[in-house]
């Protein structure tokens, strides 16, 4: 198992599972995905499928779930569609309802779908900047843009005075 | 033994900046994330390690699958490489009978307008020849015959003539 794992050890590799498995369920449900555990699964047979090393296992991980989920929504080969569309007829909602008072569910839909990807895959998923670069398949130094911008934004949205208050 | 015991997992720590971390918690703290650090029922976790142990046998299947499909792609390339070195050497051969082919063509082509030129010199001098005796024979006036019937008839009439003087 050992030379197996992208994760080095079978015990990394199971808690790495249990920890991901549900976040990357999740994950494939923002994108509308109807199948999200297939994709997540999916996604970890071609992990450990891979023989060569892998650096950013989890992102990796991510990657494969968002591709996955992007290519199962997509109804014609070729044809591109706008996160924004993909996300909106997802089940976004769904996932924020677990973490997030409705106060704050209702202001961040007010982010554009790439600041919300952003703040998401940082703070709820705990993906580091690289990792989220990785994912999103962008610079680090967009991914630290998008998730201060979107922290200001929220700031502003939240406290409209300019008062900012810690919630 | 099996490969996901639930020992407590020795996972790498995460390195990342400070200020990273210290922007995650502020935006958890504007967020107002409620706590997600439920651990999974055991029900649940059982689950878990049966759902990752088939996993990983697929993983492994697949892995043997790929293995041996490209092992039957190196016996088939094995395989058909005396088939590709006998039909390269056969185009090879046509290959220079074309070109042989080519070079004889050629000389005939040369040989016939060779054959070509010849002729229309012959020609050529055939028809200075014949302007050159026709030049010739300009040279020596041609007196023409008298006719027969008229010769018979003037001689009659000289005869004639002679008589009645």
């Amino acid at each position: 198992m050992n030379d197996f794992s992208p994760f080095g050890t079978s015990e990394a590799f199971y808690a790495a599972f249990s920890e991901y498995y549900p976040k990357l369920v999740s994950y494939a449900r923002r994108f509308g995905a109807v199948y999200p555990e297939d994709i997540t699964q999916e996604a970890f047979v071609i992990l450990m499928q891979r023989e060569d090393k892998i650096e950013h296992p989890i992102a990796f991980l991510y990657g494969t779930v968002r591709t996955l989920a992007l290519t199962e929504r997509r109804p014609l080969k070729n044809q591109n569609i706008s996160l924004e569309f993909v996300v909106d007829q997802g089940k976004e909602g769904d996932a924020y309802d677990a973490l997030l008072s409705r106060e704050i569910r209702k202001e961040i839909q007010k982010l554009a779908p790439t600041f919300r990807e952003a703040i998401w895959l940082f703070v709820v998923d705990g993906l580091s900047i690289r990792e989220i670069s990785q994912v999103l398949e962008i610079p680090e130094a967009t991914v630290k843009t998008r998730i201060h911008r979107a922290k200001a934004q929220l700031r502003d949205q939240l406290n409209p005075g300019g008062q900012h208050v810690m919630v | 033994m099996s490969w996901f015991n639930t020992r407590s997992p020795q996972r790498s720590p995460k390195i990342e900046p400070i200020e990273d971390i210290q922007l995650r918690s502020d935006l958890g703290q504007l967020l107002g994330l409620k706590s997600s650090s439920e651990s999974p029922s055991a029900m649940q976790s059982h689950h878990l390690q049966d759902l990752a142990q088939s996993l990983y046998r697929e993983a492994l299947r697949r892995r043997r699958t790929l293995r041996g499909r490209s092992r039957l792609s190196w016996f088939l390339a094995a395989a058909s490489l005396p088939i590709i070195f006998a039909l390269s050497s056969w185009g090879i051969t046509q290959q220079q009978k074309a070109k042989v082919l080519v070079k004889q063509i050629e000389q005939n082509r040369l040989e016939q307008q060779r054959l070509v030129n010849a002729n229309q010199n012959l020609e050529k001098e055939i028809q200075d020849a014949r302007l050159q005796l026709a030049k010739n024979r300009e040279n020596y006036p041609v007196v023409a015959l008298p006719n027969r019937k008229n010769e018979v008839h003037q001689i009659n009439t000289v005869k004639v003539r002679n008589k009645s003087n």
